[in-house]
């Protein structure tokens, strides 16, 4: 019951600074979209969070293209069970180019470690592969506190 | 798993390149075998499995029946499909050819090119093979709102990679946003894009092999589901969140859901068309079609339904007119109603009407809050000395529609309830009666007054009505409203339909146009209206719309509308919010309240939410004003932001329609900020980690059954 609690309050903790990220710079990219690219081609990237010993309970990351050629066009949920659903998006961040994500888990166990958190299926241009700019804007543990955590992004597929 | 196994039979695949060969060289009428390997078989499903161990296993499935028809054109796919499993072949790799006896009870198969329609025939029987196997609904209401998750649940069960496209109804407020793909355990989230950009994106992520799935708008109330490159046997599921506000109308909330498109008749100047055509008629991968299941025809495609309901007061009565339900009472305020699992048939609205106790209906609001905003509907209850007051006479117009569609049972709804209103009405009214179908017609020249002898006339006249012929509306409307109304005469017109027509928006506009100071209240005729076209009409006509299923006795909806046009309506509605800070609240035009109908308004509020409010409004032309207080507002579940941005979307729409410039940009912005689809935006989910092997195949329209009570003859393939 106590760790529901908790766990609540991380929650309310967490998207309680979804607002005030939303509207972070985008570094102005905004518009340098393409909307054609050259040689469309589509690739997944996996989303890592390395967490260490912490349990992850919640996390935000933000995902920016440089190149500015890619679309996002899915979502994948990550490999452990607690983030097997798909991260939600802020569609007004997408709409400035920048990918802001974020999942909570639904239940107790938690990943410790790497783990991917998501995937994201991308079109790019394969004449000017993406170059990520990544930021994590928040990772909490079931309590709600902030952990030290580690976000890469790697090409899958 | 019967094709697992260490053994490396290539010989198989050479076995299947040489007959592939041979067929190639001969008509499409050669027969095929592959005796040799068909014991070599694979359940449902398989086709490429990459093995937990060090060798990879490529499933190929071939579709090897000895009678099947077109060999031609699929020789020339798999010899492509050949070509490339060997390019990717490494020395630890092994190939099997396996045949699935799933499609070997499959007579034939008729198929066009890639994007045309093709279609599996049974050879003979009932049942007729469709990528579609379930639909599940599943809903939370709380008070007037509720949270919708609907679950589609698609399957390829051909010898080939497909694609699908099918046109499914929502109901017309549904705010859609959500949509998530499943390809096995994996679950995707579609993004929303601008509807242009997410058709093209569709069309590249096809044309590259990869499983995708676009959600687009059509109407408000018809949207179109297309998943690219499904392996046979495979399948996929998509889920949708949506979130609406309940209507009360006729004393009772009601909560709908609609599980079939009825056909549309496409006069000449319909913009975006929607053809009704059935199965087996062929049409071009960019028409749009509802395609209907033939008589006798089974796809297997079943519903199921369950809702969580919590009034928050006490609820008097649960019931639905249109389907079996199972209702368990948890309290007084409290039930749970599931479908029946007899009554899985896709081919009517469900319709469950919940009545609370009457001095508990009162004037209410919820609020909610997220990083966007504050919003908060507000339903808003007639004033009770509404009903005290009497009206000045009326010119009842009753306008019905006589087209092929209504045919058989629904016109003889209509029929019923027109006999009913005429019946209820004074001497002091007059009364006309319009039918439309190819042209439009009257009962006289001119109204005629409510007297016994014209309403026996009358009778007589409805007497004869029959349904035939297309639907042409606009000769309907034209007929109600162009003509002087006697001075000193309310005009209030009803449209009795079901509303299958494709172009809505000529009719809209010709209503505002047209309508001037009479009142449109729209009925509703038969099993899967149109709910679209009867709402809005009604909008613009400032009344109400109510609906007659074929199964109730329509008494309700007459004598509803009977009680409201009785009394005076409070009109020119002004809300003052009591000093909260209150913006962009839809609809922008507020309703005229009617007896016994309240209204919902949806809007934006910073600080604090109205604690109380005054109405002002005109009543037979006499100021009036109401206090009325709010008490506590009720936090939600369900997504009030969402149902905000629909409400206004539904605004910007009707403006689009009448022409204002601007309207579409706003729109289109609105949607991409709040992510929900739209006319203009639509929901896209690409697998980008696996490519599917050989080439697009066709796509498959998903064929569904004819709403109950329509005559297929009198309704289909009727393109213009």
């Amino acid at each position: 019951m106590m760790a529901r609690l908790h766990f609540t309050l991380a929650l309310i903790a967490f998207f309680a600074v979804a607002p005030e990220l939303t509207v972070a710079d985008s570094m102005g990219t905004t518009a340098a979209v393409s909307r054609a690219a050259a040689r469309p081609e589509f690739r997944s990237y996996g989303l890592y969070l390395d967490t260490h010993d912490a349990g992850l309970g919640a996390w935000q990351v933000e995902v920016v293209d440089l190149a500015a050629k890619s679309r996002l066009v899915g979502i994948e949920g990550g490999e452990h069970r607690a983030f097997a659903q798909p991260a939600f998006y802020d569609p007004k961040a997408l709409q400035g180019a920048r990918i802001v994500l974020a999942a909570f888990a639904p239940d107790d166990e938690l990943p410790r470690g790497k783990t991917r958190v998501a995937t994201l299926h991308l079109r790019v241009d394969a004449d000017a592969p993406p170059e990520f700019k990544l930021r994590l804007i928040a990772a909490v543990d079931a309590l709600g506190n902030d952990i030290d955590a580690e976000l890469e992004i790697r090409q899958e597929s | 798993m019967a094709c697992s196994g260490r053994t490396r039979p290539l010989y198989l695949l050479f076995a299947a390149l040489g007959l592939w060969v041979l067929s190639s060289c001969d008509s499409a009428s050669r027969s095929g075998s592959l005796d040799g390997v068909a014991d070599k078989r694979a359940p449902a499903g398989a086709y490429y499995r990459p093995s937990s161990k060090a060798h990879k296993q490529l499933i190929v499935r071939s579709a090897i029946e000895s009678s099947a028809p077109n060999l031609e054109a699929r020789s020339g796919m798999r010899r492509n499909d050949d070509a490339e499993l060997m390019q990717r072949l490494s020395p630890n790799e092994e190939i099997w050819i396996v045949e699935d006896s799933l499609f070997a009870k499959r007579r034939h198969e008729t198929r066009r090119e890639h994007g045309c329609y093709a279609q599996l025939d049974d050879g003979g029987g009932q049942s007729v093979a469709m990528p579609i196997k379930l639909t599940s609904v599943r809903a939370e209401i709380a008070g007037f709102t509720a949270t919708v998750d609907l679950k589609q649940v698609y399957h390829n069960p051909y010898s080939q990679k497909i694609n699908l496209q099918y046109l499914f109804p929502l109901p017309v407020d549904a705010a859609v946003s959500e949509f998530v793909m499943t390809v096995g355990e994996r679950r995707i989230r579609g993004i929303v894009r601008e509807k242009k950009e997410a058709e093209q994106l569709y069309r590249e992520a096809r044309d590259a092999g990869l499983i995708v799935a676009l959600l687009t708008q059509d109407r408000p109330n018809i949207f179109e589901q297309k998943i690219a490159n499904i392996d046979p046997g495979h399948a996929i599921q998509i889920d949708l969140r949506y979130f609406q506000t309940l209507p009360y109308r006729d004393g009772g909330f009601e909560f709908s859901f609609p599980m079939v498109v009825g056909p549309r008749f496409n006069p000449s100047g319909s913009n975006d068309p929607i053809h009704a055509v059935s199965r087996g008629t062929p049409i071009g991968e960019d028409d749009k079609a509802v395609v209907y299941l033939n008589k006798g025809d089974y796809s297997g495609h079943r519903i199921e339904l369950s809702l969580e309901l919590n009034a928050g007061v006490t609820i008097e009565d649960i019931k639905s007119e249109t389907h079996r339900t199972q209702i368990e009472r948890r309290s007084d305020r409290q039930a749970r109603i599931t479908l029946a699992a007899s009554d899985d048939v896709p081919n009517r609205d469900f319709v469950l009407r919940y009545q609370v106790a009457g001095n508990q209906l009162k004037t209410g609001i919820v609020t909610q809050s997220d990083s966007r905003g504050s919003y908060f509907s507000l339903m808003m209850v007639p004033p009770r000395d509404i009903q005290e007051k009497s009206r000045r006479p009326v010119e009842l117009v009753f306008v019905i529609d006589t087209s092929g569609s209504m045919r058989g049972l629904p016109i003889e709804k209509a029929k019923a309830a027109i006999r009913r209103a005429l019946r209820a009405s004074t001497p002091s009214d007059s009364f006309r009666i319009i039918r439309f179908s190819e042209s439009a017609s009257s009962l006289g020249e001119e109204a005629l007054a409510a007297t016994s002898g014209n309403i026996r006339r009358a009778m007589t006249y409805l007497d004869r009505l029959e349904g035939g012929g297309g639907t042409h509306m606009l000769a309907g409307i034209r007929a109600a409203l162009d003509p002087p109304v006697e001075r000193g005469r309310q005009r209030i017109v009803s449209f009795m339909t079901d509303g299958f027509i494709g172009n809505e928006d000529q009719i809209f506009r010709a209503v505002y146009a047209n309508v001037k100071d009479a009142r449109i209240f729209s009925f509703g005729i038969g099993s899967s209206v149109n709910r679209h076209l009867i709402e809005g009409l009604a909008r613009l006509g400032r009344g109400a719309a109510a609906y007659v299923s074929l199964d109730g006795d329509g008494g309700r909806a007459v004598d509803a509308f009977y009680d409201r046009i009785r009394h005076p309506a409070l009109e020119n509605i002004q809300i003052n919010w009591g000093g909260a800070d209150v913006v962009d609240v839809y609809p922008r035009r507020i309703p005229d309240l009617f007896v016994g109908r309240p209204v919902v308004l949806t809007g934006r509020f910073r600080g604090g939410p109205p604690r109380s409010i005054q109405v002002e409004g005109r009543r037979e032309g006499r100021r009036c004003e109401q206090h009325i207080s709010l008490g506590g507002r009720t936090q939600v579940n369900a997504d009030l932001s969402k149902i905000w941005a629909r409400r206004k979307l539904a605004d910007l729409d009707y403006e689009s329609a009448l022409g204002r410039a601007g309207a579409d940009r706003d729109a289109l912005s609105l949607a991409l900020e709040y992510g929900i689809v739209s006319r203009l935006t639509a929901f896209l989910a690409v697998d980008a980690s696996r490519r599917t092997f050989g080439h697009p195949g066709p796509t498959i329209p998903v064929a569904v059954p004819l709403p109950e009570g329509l005559q297929p003859g009198s309704v289909l393939n009727r393109r213009r």
